[in-house]
């Protein structure tokens, strides 16, 4: 039988300035194992399993006659190669939507995570 | 985030393809990133319970511009499918905007877990990719007895 190894953190931002690349959550609110790197917004694996990952962020709001998307992409390093593992994207005239994705994956130690703007004018807060 | 399944009962599903989806069909996560058990079938996308538990399932797919979708995951037991969840986007929503569902539901060994495409359509990528990368995906992990 497996043992589960303890391993969990949440970050977050107070900030509601728009994200152009890497989504700056830049407040740790707990971490137990693994290593957040509060400079870079990545995440690295210490335990390999399967994980459930959760984010949320907000858009820009929309203009009259100009909508903004609101993109992502969960981005997972191992080794030297990077991959898109999750697109997330609001694209509506709407205003102070939260965005969010429930994202399950087996990962491996070592394996580093972030968050990336995927597009348009996501923010972190309202 | 966080390890609640280690390295136990699991699956994960994708697709790499952009293609419309119509209605009636169940949503054709046709690659695997991993399954424990060897049961998810990827010809019929139907992932079927090996040992009995209460379980996480998730799932996520996109709008296609102008067109409502209805999503049912069921879970069918002793012949009987039952809708455990519901995904649905209105009717004006965004192209290729997204939505993402997870839910927990109990489950006994044999139990078929799909997702169908109710009513309107929809599509499993933004644009069509190549192998690792994914936009969507379907997956299973038992959680506890």
């Amino acid at each position: 039988m497996t043992q589960r190894t303890e391993e969990r953190f949440k970050v977050f931002s107070r900030s509601n300035a728009t994200m152009f690349s890497t989504f700056e959550y830049n407040r740790v609110d707990f971490i137990v194992g693994g290593t957040y790197d509060i400079s870079t917004y990545e995440y690295t694996i210490e335990n390999a399993g399967t994980y459930l990952i959760g984010f949320s962020y907000s858009k820009k709001s929309p203009l009259t006659n100009n909508n903004f998307i609101g993109a992502s992409n969960l981005l997972l390093t191992r080794g030297d190669t990077t991959y898109t593992k999750s697109h997330t994207r609001m694209n509506e005239r709407v205003n102070i939507t939260i965005i969010s994705n429930s994202f399950v994956y087996r990962f491996e130690v070592d394996d580093k995570l972030k968050i990336v703007s995927g597009g348009g004018q996501p923010k972190l807060n309202a | 985030m966080i390890d609640i399944f280690s390295q136990g009962i699991s699956f994960r599903a994708y697709s790499l393809s952009r293609a419309t989806i119509s209605s009636g069909q169940n949503l054709p996560f046709n690659n695997e990133s991993y399954d424990s058990q060897g049961t998810n079938d990827t010809s019929t996308y139907v992932y079927t319970i090996d040992i009995a538990g209460t379980y996480l399932f998730t799932f996520g797919w996109y709008v296609v511009g102008g067109s409502g979708a209805t999503i049912s995951l069921f879970r069918k037991c002793s012949g009987r499918a039952v809708v455990i969840q519901q995904s649905t986007n209105g009717s004006s929503t965004g192209n290729n905007t997204s939505f993402y569902v997870a839910t927990i539901a109990e489950c006994q060994k044999g139990d078929e877990i799909y997702a169908i495409l109710a009513s309107g359509s929809c599509r499993l990528t933004t644009s069509d990719l190549t192998e690792a990368n994914n936009n969507t995906s379907f997956s299973g992990s038992r959680l506890s007895s």
